[in-house]
């Protein structure tokens, strides 16, 4: 239900401002969504939605939105938007899915319950669906590979921060066919404390993580899921937990088949990312950020990818950055969102980052 | 314009171009040095080499 006058294709044409509501947003991806829609030219927020804050400002748990009216509510009663972000934690929007469709035309879902295309690959990675009949009504948030199928989408399904990474990094060598899907693949990803969420628990403690290089889900990550959906391929993937607070760095080693030269690797990543608006290449290039680094990226909706051949051992390696919160979450969304309603895809994802800066 | 001898991709030369000027590939961030001016000829400029394994 649009509280709008117009159509959401209308408003979108005309370039009017729609009704947001974000679910969830007491925790980080939640405040980075808040973070972006103040500053987006086409949004206006009209509901924040945290169980656990309820009553609370929005500024007093996130500090950038300070000097906002915004006070966190309940969930129970939400009002009618044009466009509803879910920030909540995987397993509930499948729950409420119902319920956000009688209250918005658009739903912007951040967590894994609607990425994967089957049940059975819910009952393969996750606890099952409650709602698998809303999969096939799902399109995946990530534009790089899916723009064509974005506008006017009614459910958006944000990619995962560690999947997002992979992908875009090796998207390019298949869609110019230097992998087929026959060879061996492996990935490792360095991640921020801040893929954990605002929950917390023993391993995230300050004492526990500070300073750690932690491998977790050392095999079977449920992240393979997605990348494997969208590469058409497995991929051997590792995750190890290190001290930064955003970010995901992704190192994949790829064996192709046949002979590669760095004009192919160049040619394959140009034609595929050349014209993004969020994806800049770092392949060995001048200065002292010659490869794709996180603290490059922080806070900014921003990719990097890049890639050195090693003719030795027949091998490339691909490395890809994102701010897990942005990229990887709250920012894939809101560019989502941009591109399904017809928005200025860059609108309120502007920020270009910052130089020098700390461990991000 | 010229292309980049690190990505290929077309690089932008202003009209009074010196050689041993350094301009720098917008693709890639490849800084090129200009070795020719008639017909422009661009180099990879020589980077220092880190090694943080020692």
């Amino acid at each position: 239900m649009a509280t709008g006058a117009g159509t959401r294709e209308e408003e979108a044409e005309s370039g009017e401002t729609v009704t947001a509501s974000v679910i969830g947003g007491s925790g980080f991806t939640g405040g980075e969504l808040l973070r972006l829609l103040a500053g987006h030219p086409n949004f206006e927020v009209s509901e924040v939605t945290s169980r656990s804050k309820a009553g609370k400002s929005v500024g007093s748990v996130h500090p950038p939105l300070r000097g906002t009216d915004l006070r966190f509510t309940e969930p129970d009663d939400l009002k009618g938007v044009d466009v509803l972000f879910a920030a909540t934690p995987h397993g509930v929007s499948m729950g409420k899915i119902d319920e956000f469709f009688e209250v918005a035309d658009t739903v912007v879902d951040l967590s894994a319950d609607f990425r994967l295309e089957s049940e059975a690959q819910y009952d393969e990675w996750y606890d099952g669906h409650d709602a698998p009949e809303y999969l096939e009504r799902a399109e995946y948030a990530l534009p790089e590979i899916n723009r064509e199928n974005l506008p006017g989408a009614e459910l958006i399904a944000g990619g995962g921060c560690n999947a997002t990474a992979t992908i875009l990094g090796l998207y390019p060598l298949f869609e110019h066919g230097i992998l087929e899907g026959g060879e061996q693949i492996v990935v490792d990803v360095k991640v921020g404390s801040s893929e954990g969420g605002a929950g917390g628990g023993d391993a995230s403690s300050h004492p526990e993580r500070s300073g750690v290089v932690r491998p977790y889900a050392p095999t079977g990550h449920r992240h393979e899921a997605e990348i494997e959906q969208f590469l058409g391929t497995s991929v051997a993937f590792t995750c190890h937990a290190v001290d930064m607070i955003r970010g995901a760095s992704a190192t994949n080693h790829v064996f192709p088949s046949g002979p590669v030269s760095k004009g192919d690797l160049w040619s394959a990543y140009r034609d595929c990312y050349e014209d993004e608006p969020f994806v800049r290449m770092a392949a060995g290039g001048s200065g002292v950020y010659r490869y794709p680094e996180p603290k490059s990226v922080a806070g900014t909706n921003m990719a990097e990818v890049g890639f050195e051949l090693d003719p030795a051992n027949k091998r490339v390696v691909v490395f890809s950055a994102i701010d897990n919160m942005m990229k990887g979450s709250a920012g894939q969304a809101v560019h989502a969102a941009n591109v399904a309603l017809g928005f200025e895809e860059t609108a309120g994802l502007e920020f270009a980052g910052l130089h020098p800066v700390g461990a991000p | 314009m010229t292309e980049c001898v690190e990505c290929g991709a077309d690089v932008t030369l202003h009209d009074d171009l010196e050689v041993g000027e350094i301009v720098d590939c917008t693709t890639c961030g490849a800084e090129l040095e200009v070795v020719e001016t008639e017909p422009p000829v661009l180099e990879r400029a020589p980077e220092l080499e880190e090694d943080w394994g020692e």
